[in-house]
C-alpha cells in the first residue's frame, strides 16, 4: 500500500558532489523531505527512525551496493512493498533485466537533470499509485 | 514554483562554480595517489583510485564536463581489470600513467580555459533542460536503434511501450517533443492529444507521428491530432533531428527580447511579463547602448518605446535597419499612440507592429511569440543553406565581420576554422551523390550539436565549412576542433551494400594575430592546406 502523495525519500549516494546536486533537486525543486545516506549500511541503520515513501539508491556504492540494499529491504516486512528506484550511469540491457527481476520500480540514468529529477520520481511514483 | 526554481537555479550555479574551482585539487590528489601506487603497488590504493575514477565519472558528467566524465569512465574500466592483479606488468602500469596524464590534461584545460565553465554550464542547461523527447513505440528493438542515434545529437529520450504510461508521463512535464507511433493510438490518448493543443503549457511541445504507411486517412488524423511532422518507417534519422532542432530552436525559451525604454519601471514591468512566459529579456534605457546590446544579446525581437528623449523610437529603428545584419529583425513599438497616421509612418520606417501600452499581458506575449516565429521561418530561408541547414556563404561572411568588430571593440580573441572533408570526391564517385549529401548533413548536424551555443557554423562551399569561435584562444579552439575530428572519424555510414568511415582536415587562425576578415580566412585556409599536405585527418593552427 502506498499513500497518494510522495513526500519522504531516503536517498543513498556515496559521491558528495552528486549528493549536493540531488539535495537541491529533491528538496528545493521537488519539495520532498529527504534523508541522505552515504552507503547501503547507513540506509538500513536509518530505517529505525525514518519511514520513507520511496528509496532512491545509487547502484554502485562501496560495501553495500543498491541491489544488495534492495534485497535486504524486501526481507523487512515494513518495507517489503516500498518502491525502490535505482540511479546508475551504466545501463546495460542485461543489468537492467536483472534489476527489474529484483523488483525495482524504475531506473534513472545518470547524469540526471536536477530540474527534472523530482518530476521523474513523481512520474514513477504514479505508476504504483 | 517559479521563484523556488530560480532559487534552486542559483544554488545549482554556485555548486557548479565550486565544483569547477575544486577540480584541480581533485586531480592533484589523484596524481599523488598514482605516484604512491607506482612506487608500491597495493590493493588498497588501486581500490581507492578506482573509486575516485568512478566518482569523477559520475560527478563530472552531471556538473557539465561530459568529456572529463567519459574519460574517467575509460580509466575506471581499465582499473577494474587491475583490481584483481597483484603485480601488473610494466605495460599496464605505463598505460595507466598515460591515461591519468591525459585525464589531467583534460581537467587542466577545463580549469584554465576561462570560458569553459560558462560554456559547459550553458551547454548543460541547453541540452538537458529542454531537449527531452518522449517516445511511444511498440517495437522495442527498433525504438532502441532510434534512441541511440537521437541521443548522439544531444536529445534525451524517455521511452514508453504503452500508451497508458505515456499519458501519465505527459501529464507530469512538457518535453520538447512527443514522438508517437500511430499504431499505439487509442481513444484516451487521442483525447489527451486534443487537450494538449489547447493547453498553454504544451505551446512549446511539438507532436510528431510515426506510421508504417502514408495513407491519406492516417496523415489527416495526424494533422487533426496536432501533428507537426509525419514520418514513415524507416525514415532517415537526420530528418527527425532536423524537425526536433527546429522545434527546439523556436521554443519560447529561445525568445530573446531586447526592451528599449527610457523608463526603467516600464521596462521592468514588460520584462517581468515576458520572463513569466519563459522568454529571455534584456533592458536598455539609453538608446546609445543599442549596438553593444544587439551584438552581445543577439535578440530575436526588439520591443521599443515610441517616445524617448534624445532619439525617438522611429529614429532608432532606422539606425538598426541600416545595418544589413539586422535588416530583418522584428521591431515592435509600445505606445499610447492611437493615431493611425503616426503608426503608419513608423511602419514605413521599419516598425513591424504596434502594441498599446495598455494591452493585456497575454496579448503582448502572443503578439511577440507570433512575430518571433515568423521571423525564425523567414530568416532561416534567407540565411541558411538548403542541404545542411547551416548558415550560407554570404551570411557567415557577414557574421565574421560583425564578430570581428565585436572582438576588436571588447578586446577579446576569436578564432576562425576552415574544415574540408577528406577525399569527398571519392565518396561521391563510389557511393553516389545522395550518400555524399548524407555525409555533409551528418557533419553539419554534429557541428551544430557538439559545438558550443556561441559558436557560429556555416557551409562555405561544396564540402568546405567555416566556423567562428568567439572569445576563444587558439589553443582551446584546436582542442575543440580536434575533439570534433575524432568524433566524426568514428561515425559509421551504413549503406545496404557497404559501410564506411570518413574524416576531415581543419585549419585554424586567430584574432588578434590576424586582424581583418580576409586575412583570417586566408590564414585559416593556408593552415587547412597544411593539414591536407601532411596526411589529412588533422587540425593545424
Amino acid at each position: 500500500m502506498t499513500t497518494a502523495l510522495l513526500q519522504k525519500i531516503l536517498y543513498a549516494e556515496d559521491e558528495p558532489d552528486i549528493q549536493e546536486i540531488a539535495k537541491i533537486a529533491l528538496e528545493d525543486v521537488g519539495g520532498f523531505t529527504v534523508k541522505h545516506c552515504m552507503n547501503g549500511k547507513e540506509v538500513l541503520a536509518m530505517l529505525r527512525d525514518f519511514e520513507p515513501d520511496l528509496f532512491l539508491l545509487d547502484v554502485m556504492m562501496p560495501e553495500m551496493d543498491g541491489p544488495m540494499v534492495l534485497k535486504e529491504l524486501r526481507k523487512i516486512p515494513r518495507f517489503m512493498h516500498t518502491p525502490v528506484i535505482f540511479m546508475t550511469a551504466k545501463i546495460q540491457a542485461a543489468e537492467l533485466d536483472e534489476y527489474k527481476k529484483l523488483g525495482v520500480l524504475d531506473i534513472i540514468k545518470k547524469p540526471f537533470d536536477p530540474m527534472l529529477l523530482a518530476n521523474m520520481l513523481r512520474a514513477s511514483w504514479n505508476k504504483v499509485k | 514554483m517559479m521563484e523556488s526554481n530560480n532559487e534552486a537555479n542559483e544554488k545549482l550555479a554556485r555548486l557548479k562554480k565550486n565544483y569547477h574551482d575544486n577540480l584541480s585539487n581533485k586531480i592533484a590528489e589523484n596524481a599523488t595517489l598514482l605516484q604512491r601506487l607506482l612506487e608500491n603497488w597495493n590493493a588498497d590504493d588501486v581500490v581507492l583510485l578506482h573509486r575516485k575514477m568512478h566518482s569523477l565519472h559520475g560527478s563530472a558528467t552531471i556538473y557539465g564536463y561530459p568529456e572529463i566524465g567519459q574519460f574517467a569512465a575509460t580509466v575506471e574500466v581499465f582499473l577494474k581489470d587491475l583490481l584483481n592483479i597483484v603485480n601488473p606488468s610494466i605495460d599496464q602500469k605505463n598505460h595507466l600513467t598515460d591515461l591519468m596524464n591525459s585525464l589531467q590534461n583534460l581537467v587542466m584545460k577545463a580549469v584554465s580555459d576561462k570560458t569553459s565553465f560558462e560554456v559547459a554550464d550553458d551547454n548543460h542547461q541547453k541540452s538537458s533542460l529542454n531537449k527531452i523527447v518522449y517516445f511511444l513505440e511498440a517495437d522495442k528493438a527498433w525504438a532502441n536503434q532510434v534512441i541511440v542515434q537521437v541521443e548522439v545529437f544531444g536529445y534525451q529520450v524517455r521511452y514508453f511501450d504503452n500508451s497508458s504510461s505515456f499519458i501519465e508521463a505527459i501529464e507530469q512535464s512538457y518535453p520538447v517533443a512527443l514522438l508517437i507511433d500511430m499504431n499505439l493510438l487509442n481513444e484516451e490518448l487521442e483525447s489527451r492529444l486534443h487537450e494538449i493543443q489547447e493547453n498553454i503549457h504544451y505551446k512549446n511541445t511539438a507532436v510528431f507521428f510515426i506510421a508504417t504507411h502514408g495513407e491519406f486517412s492516417l496523415r489527416l488524423k495526424a494533422v487533426q491530432l496536432g501533428g507537426q511532422a509525419f514520418f514513415i518507417k524507416n525514415f532517415l534519422i537526420e530528418d527527425l533531428i532536423a524537425k526536433l532542432d527546429r522545434s527546439f530552436e523556436s521554443n519560447s525559451e529561445n525568445c530573446r527580447i531586447l526592451i528599449v525604454d527610457d523608463e526603467q519601471d516600464v521596462a521592468d514591468y514588460h520584462s517581468a511579463i515576458l520572463t513569466l512566459a519563459n522568454m529571455t529579456t534584456r533592458i536598455i534605457t539609453d538608446a546609445r547602448d543599442i549596438d553593444l546590446a544587439m551584438n552581445e544579446f543577439k535578440p530575436n525581437l526588439i520591443l521599443m518605446d515610441l517616445y524617448m528623449p534624445g532619439c525617438s523610437g522611429m529614429q532608432l529603428a532606422n539606425i538598426i535597419r541600416q545595418q544589413s545584419t539586422y535588416e530583418s529583425i522584428p521591431i515592435m513599438f509600445l505606445s499610447s499612440e492611437e493615431d493611425r497616421l503616426i503608426q503608419l509612418t513608423a511602419m514605413k520606417l521599419g516598425a513591424d507592429d504596434f502594441v498599446a501600452k495598455s494591452s493585456r499581458p497575454d496579448y503582448l506575449v502572443m503578439a511577440i511569440r507570433n512575430r518571433v516565429n515568423r521571423y525564425h521561418t523567414l530568416r532561416s530561408m534567407m540565411v541558411r543553406d538548403n542541404l545542411t541547414g547551416l548558415y550560407n556563404h554570404s551570411f557567415i561572411h557577414q557574421q565574421l565581420d560583425s564578430q570581428l568588430n565585436l572582438a576588436t571593440r571588447t578586446n577579446t580573441c576569436l578564432c576562425v576554422v576552415m574544415i574540408d572533408l577528406d577525399d569527398f570526391k571519392k565518396i561521391n564517385d563510389m557511393h553516389g551523390h545522395q550518400v555524399g549529401d548524407q555525409v555533409l548533413r551528418s557533419l553539419s548536424l554534429m557541428m551544430r550539436t557538439r559545438l558550443r551555443s556561441s559558436d557560429i557554423v556555416g557551409r562555405y562551399g561544396g564540402e568546405e565549412f567555416l566556423i567562428i569561435l568567439p572569445n576563444t584562444l587558439l589553443k582551446s579552439a584546436s582542442f575543440l576542433i580536434d575533439e570534433l575530428r575524432v568524433q566524426f572519424s568514428k561515425l559509421v555510414f551504413s549503406l545496404s551494400t557497404a559501410s564506411f568511415q570518413t574524416t576531415f582536415s581543419a585549419g585554424i587562425a586567430g584574432y588578434p594575430e590576424y586582424d581583418t576578415t580576409s586575412e583570417l580566412i586566408q590564414a585559416a585556409d593556408k593552415k587547412l592546406y597544411q593539414s591536407k599536405n601532411t596526411g589529412k585527418n588533422r587540425v593545424s593552427f
